[in-house]
């Protein structure tokens, strides 16, 4: 899937299904369920950037919290199928098929950065004990060992060591989301997952949030899966960019083919809507999509935007689309595009 | 910013829902009178005995209050002289030089005085004295550790049910959830105080002990329904799935993580739970079901008090006031405590 070819990747997904069953009636029975994501698969290579994007519902953050594997323990009626395989001394483990005890090693290698800084620190503890407890559990170093460590990662993510013994609810929310940045990189993991991680910040932070990120994984040697809705800012930090709609993969590409050279509908469409700051230089040939996303409990038969892509034609209801290879790494689902490129 | 978060000293927690319940005017008043009820509760051999605390007899110094205890717990004997344990008949043989320091009420809740049967407040007797010229007062201080301790244990007991079924129904889910609920569900048909009635009536040895296990038993629903909500509502948090994330223990997420996020209601809820426990032991002992006989308890008090109404107003009155202002002052901290403990602590 990528030019690198003989560079092993750290993460491979393959077929990955996340369905979320919807209970109802009086027993409680599976009625229906919510095919949030829906057969995806893709590589991710150490030291590389990958942006997911796509519209709110699309299964971008189920993907990220999937491949965490917290999924199963949040939520344990969910069924998550597929394979999601680490690298690790060569050898490559499926995430998906470990016990809850197996994966324990592993669960220090993939860390988050949640979305929301206000919610994702535990309000009723000090900054020093949020950060501290990862290394309880996942290293053997002594007290005073643990709070040189602390010191040192609040110091690397821009915040003084005299504010290790303050309450989440005393800093603003950059300083919290650096407070998580810290906590996820305590466990010395190679892979970081953040999950909108300056959706809720002021653009003049998040500027300074994502630069800290970049210089982090410049640092650490680590390798990020980057999930936004802006555009703007996934195209600044990503190498490649994975485009999502309705739990499905549309087109994969290096960072700049999809920001400025996008070939699937859906894409052109998301990349149109992204606000241009000089009226002069604005597109004139927007593309505008009408209704909204289908609802993931009943998906369109064959393609699932089919029922808003501006180019359908009847046979997009026959079958699911393959990620096609429109060669240097892009691929994409469209047989429509494909078609008339070749 | 950044420089005004350095420069301010740090806030504990605690300290600021200090502040914020110090706010209460009302709130803090009835926490002083909860610290003096919790005074009477612990002196109250101290504070009401027919003997003296110190006495000097035939050049000897006694302390016949803690001998009582030692008597009473360690397996002491009373000293010769002192067998009878009459310390007000020998105190009316002193010789010179002998002295003995009473106790603020000098009279047992159990001590009788036919003669002085049925007398108004006076100054010997502040609350008047019973049928059987028991003294109120005294019986009122010694009743009030049967009252308080009722609604300790008892809330205990029922926030330490309440909080595991609640917790891991809300945290599991599933089936546990289900069967949780189901219980709760079938705890809250039966009418508290009827479900008490019949199994106090069930047991027949009546003890006080029995009652706060039974109280503590019946009562845990709501705290469960309480954890339980807040359980949803909390371990959906990121904080949780960061620490799940983490690999971390259950036992760590839910103590950890989950649980000192829930405690604001359930604390609230249990101090409301202790006046109602007061209120009910009242209750109970005051329809004859609480504890036995021989055991002055505020509401039993009431209930021997209610054939000498309407003379014997003093009987009534002061044993009403007693369990009318704990409750009410235990309800007044609890407000407080709701207030102070808001989640959107205001600076």
């Amino acid at each position: 899937m990528n030019e690198k070819l003989d560079i092993k990747p750290l993460l491979k997904v393959r077929e990955l299904h996340v369905h979320f069953p919807i209970f109802g009636g009086i027993l409680q029975r599976k009625v229906a369920e919510v095919k949030a994501v829906d057969g995806v698969s893709f590589d991710v290579f150490p030291g590389e950037t990958v942006g997911v994007v796509g519209e709110s519902g699309c299964g971008k953050s189920t993907l990220g919290k999937a491949i965490l594997n917290v999924l199963r323990i949040t939520a344990p009626d969910v069924h998550v199928a597929g394979e999601i395989s680490i690298e690790k001394d060569g050898e490559y483990t499926d995430l998906n098929t470990l016990s809850k005890k197996d994966i324990m090693p592993f669960r220090a290698d993939i860390q988050m950065i949640f979305q929301d800084p206000f919610s994702s620190l535990n309000p009723r503890m000090i900054v020093q004990d949020i950060i501290k407890e990862p290394l309880d559990l996942h290293t053997k170093l002594t007290t005073d060992e643990k709070k040189e460590k602390v010191a040192w990662l609040l110091d690397k993510v821009g915040l003084s060591p005299e504010q290790a013994t303050r309450y989440p609810h005393e800093f603003s929310g950059g300083q919290r989301q650096r407070i998580g940045i810290a906590r996820a990189l305590a466990t010395n993991p190679r892979m970081i997952i953040a999950d909108e991680p300056v959706s809720a910040l002021d653009v003049s932070i998040q500027a300074q949030v994502i630069n800290l990120m970049m210089d982090l994984q410049q640092e650490f040697d680590l390798t990020n899966i980057f999930i936004a809705h802006d555009l703007s800012v996934v195209e600044h930090i990503s190498d490649r960019i994975i485009v999502m709609y309705l739990g499905s993969i549309v087109e994969v590409g290096k960072s700049d083919d999809i920001y400025y050279n996008p070939k699937h509908p859906y894409s052109k469409a998301l990349l149109s809507s992204v606000p241009v700051p000089n009226p002069a230089a604005r597109n004139k040939t927007r593309v505008v999509l009408t209704g909204d996303v289908p609802s993931p409990l009943a998906k369109p038969s064959g393609c699932g935007f089919r029922t808003r892509c501006p180019i359908a034609k009847p046979e997009c209801a026959q079958s699911i689309p393959e990620l096609k290879d429109m060669g240097d790494g892009h691929f994409i689902a469209c047989p429509i595009v494909t078609e008339a490129t070749s | 910013m950044m420089n005004d978060t350095i420069n301010r000293p740090a806030r504990t927690y605690t300290s600021i829902v200090t502040s914020q319940f110090k706010k209460n005017k009302l709130a803090v008043y009835s926490l002083h009178v909860i610290y003096v009820l919790l005074f009477v509760f612990v002196f109250a051999d101290f504070l009401a005995n027919d003997k003296p605390i110190v006495m000097s007899y035939k050049d000897n110094l006694y302390f016949p209050i803690f001998h009582e205890m030692g008597v009473d717990y360690l397996g002491m004997n009373w000293q010769k002289e002192f067998q009878t344990q009459q310390f007000k008949l020998i105190s009316k043989h002193f010789e010179e030089g002998d002295w003995a320091l009473w106790a603020p009420v000098p009279y047992s809740p159990q001590e009788y005085h036919l003669e002085r049967k049925l007398t108004p407040p006076s100054w010997a007797h502040p609350f008047g004295t019973d049928e059987l010229g028991r003294d109120v007062l005294s019986q009122m201080i010694h009743g009030s550790r049967v009252s308080l301790l009722v609604g300790f244990v008892a809330v205990s007991i029922y926030v330490f049910i309440g909080v595991i079924l609640g917790a891991l129904a809300g945290f599991y889910g599933g089936w546990i959830d289900i069967v949780v609920q189901r219980f709760i569900e079938v705890m809250i048909t039966f009418p508290r105080m009827f479900l008490i009635i019949t199994i106090v009536a069930v047991i027949e040895t009546q003890s006080i002990i029995n009652i706060m296990i039974i109280l503590g038993f019946t009562g845990w629903t709501g705290v469960a329904r309480f954890t339980r909500g807040e359980f949803l509502k909390v371990k959906n948090e990121d904080y949780v799935h960061a620490a799940k994330a983490l690999g971390y223990s259950d036992f760590r997420t839910i103590f950890r993580h989950v649980l000192p996020n829930t405690l604001t209601p359930i604390l609230v809820s249990a101090t409301f739970g202790i006046a109602a426990a007061i209120l009910i032991e009242s209750g109970l002992s005051f329809l004859g079901f609480g504890a036995p006989p021989e055991q002055a308890t505020w509401g039993s008090l009431l209930s021997s008090a209610r054939d000498m109404l309407p003379s014997g107003w003093w009987l009534t009155t002061f044993p009403g006031l007693a369990i009318f202002i704990t409750v009410t002052v235990y309800n007044l901290v609890g407000e407080g405590l709701r207030d102070a403990l808001d989640p959107r602590l205001k600076q």
